[in-house]
């Protein structure tokens, strides 16, 4: 009989003992310290040790390669899924107290299985160079990029990549520019959401720019003969001095110095061209 | 081919008067007068030009006469021409006493353009020196850049035109020119 109630009672009260447990547990107390307290010392924080030992050091590597190659560093909070960051903690404050000094940085606070709940935040140095909507639309894009992997790590391998794709952007927009020129990551066409940089050449500068580089000194030294030509041509004709050979011209109608005279033009009519408008030579023999 | 100022009738080259009209510069002085005008290579009578204008013109001129020693290029502007206008400019180009040309050019090498104010209408006249080199088809050319600013009364930006116009042509005749002279002194 006791066997029975202690069946029954299992069937009626687990299910109840269960819903009790909570579903959006905070994170332990225990881990605050290691969260929130000081700014972080490496890239992935994973107080809770959520992720694998490989995983974790590959994540770790790739964040730290970021940081080496960006202008910008790239942080990770790890949070376990359905994990609740207490309410007295904000993202906006972390950023400032972790990140107001030194190194500009990207905070990001990501739930390991749940992409979608991700938040991020950039220090103070660079948050006024990007707008909350064009910052919503860097996370909205990483997080569709983890989501497009099933395994949570893939997951956050992915969101990592595509941060950091976004991350070049921002430095751009920051007008921080890359350290070293072949830095920059490549993202994958027609996945840009954030503006493009502003200072982008149109395609006729980079045609010049490029057509400098490989004709660049054989056209200069060309340029540079045809324009020092023209300079001396033009030199030459400014001093050169017309003259018409003195012949022996009879003085015609009693003129001592000339009779010749030319066309008449008449202007007042500006509906008329101006050989509409010359009175040409008459001819009394007929043009023969 | 010379024709006659009056008329337009072609004439030979030593006329000394026009078979066609009788006209010379005797009956020109009968036209216009027989006192002798002291006129300044730039004569605005009947002031089309602004002072600005007329600076730009001499320096126009100056810049000419550098580029042919032997030219001088005048400008007079009438408010009416009484009569026929070749004629007159023919009468003035011989009669007038240009006070500002230096001795050093010759008399027979002046072109003369003359604008009658009044009645819209301008000429060239021209010396000797250009007899076998300067034809009415060129003047007609020269005046022709001037045309569509005398329409609208810039005056002194088509007499600039003209006096740009005149020296790319004179430019052209002294190459021809020089080439017969040589042609001619091989010959000899």
């Amino acid at each position: 009989m006791k066997a029975i109630v202690a069946i029954l009672s299992a069937c009626l009260f687990l299910p109840l003992a269960v819903a009790q447990e909570p579903l959006t547990p905070e994170v332990p107390l225990e881990h605050f310290e290691s969260y929130f307290e000081e700014r972080p010392e490496r890239y992935l924080v994973d107080p809770q040790g959520l992720l694998g030992a490989d995983d974790l050091a590959e994540r770790e590597e790739f964040l730290s390669y970021h940081a080496g190659e960006s202008r910008i560093d790239f942080h990770v909070l790890l949070f376990d899924l359905g994990q609740e960051i207490p309410n007295e903690i904000r993202i906006e404050e972390l950023a400032e107290r972790f990140f107001g000094e030194g190194k500009p940085s990207l905070l990001a606070l990501y739930f390991l299985g749940e992409p979608e709940r991700t938040l991020i935040q950039l220090s103070p140095q660079i948050r006024e160079t990007v707008s909350a909507a064009e910052l919503g639309r860097v996370r909205d894009e990483a997080v569709r990029a983890a989501r497009q992997q099933a395994a949570s790590a893939e997951q956050l391998e992915a969101f990592c990549k595509q941060m950091a794709i976004r991350i070049f952007w921002i430095e751009r927009e920051a007008d921080l520019g890359p350290e070293k020129p072949d830095a920059a990551p490549v993202s994958e066409p027609g996945e840009r959401t954030l503006a493009e940089p502003k200072d982008e050449e149109p395609g006729f500068v980079a045609w010049l720019r490029r057509c400098w580089d490989e004709w660049g000194l054989p056209a200069a030294v060309i340029l540079g003969g045809v324009l020092s030509a023209w300079l001396v041509r033009a030199a030459v004709r400014r001093r050169a001095r017309y003259v018409f050979p003195e012949e022996a011209v009879p003085d015609r109608l009693g003129g001592g110095r000339g009779a010749a005279t030319g066309e008449v033009i008449d202007f007042s009519s500006s509906t008329r061209s101006p050989s509409e408008q010359h009175e040409g030579p008459g001819d009394s023999l007929g043009g023969l | 081919m010379r024709r006659c100022p009056s008329c337009v009738q072609a004439i030979h080259r030593g006329a000394a008067e026009c078979p066609h009209c009788g006209f010379g510069l005797e009956a020109a002085d009968g036209l216009f007068g027989t006192e002798k005008p002291e006129i300044g290579l730039v004569d605005d009578g009947a002031g089309l030009m602004r002072n600005a204008e007329r600076r730009r013109v001499e320096k126009l001129l100056a810049g000419f006469g550098a580029r042919f020693p032997q030219l001088a290029v005048a400008v007079h502007s009438a408010s009416r021409v009484e009569g026929d206008l070749r004629a007159y400019a023919f009468w003035l180009l011989n009669r007038a006493h240009f006070i500002d040309l230096s001795p050093e050019r010759s008399q027979r090498g002046i072109i003369l353009l003359v604008l009658d104010a009044a009645r819209h209408r301008a000429t060239l006249a021209w010396g000797y020196l250009l007899d076998e080199d300067f034809d009415e088809p060129d003047s007609f050319e020269i005046l022709s850049r001037a045309h569509a600013y005398w329409v609208e009364e810039r005056y002194g930006e088509g007499i600039e035109r003209v006096i740009e116009q005149l020296a790319l042509v004179l430019i052209r005749r002294s190459r021809k020119a020089r080439r017969r002279a040589r042609r001619k002194g091989g010959a000899a």
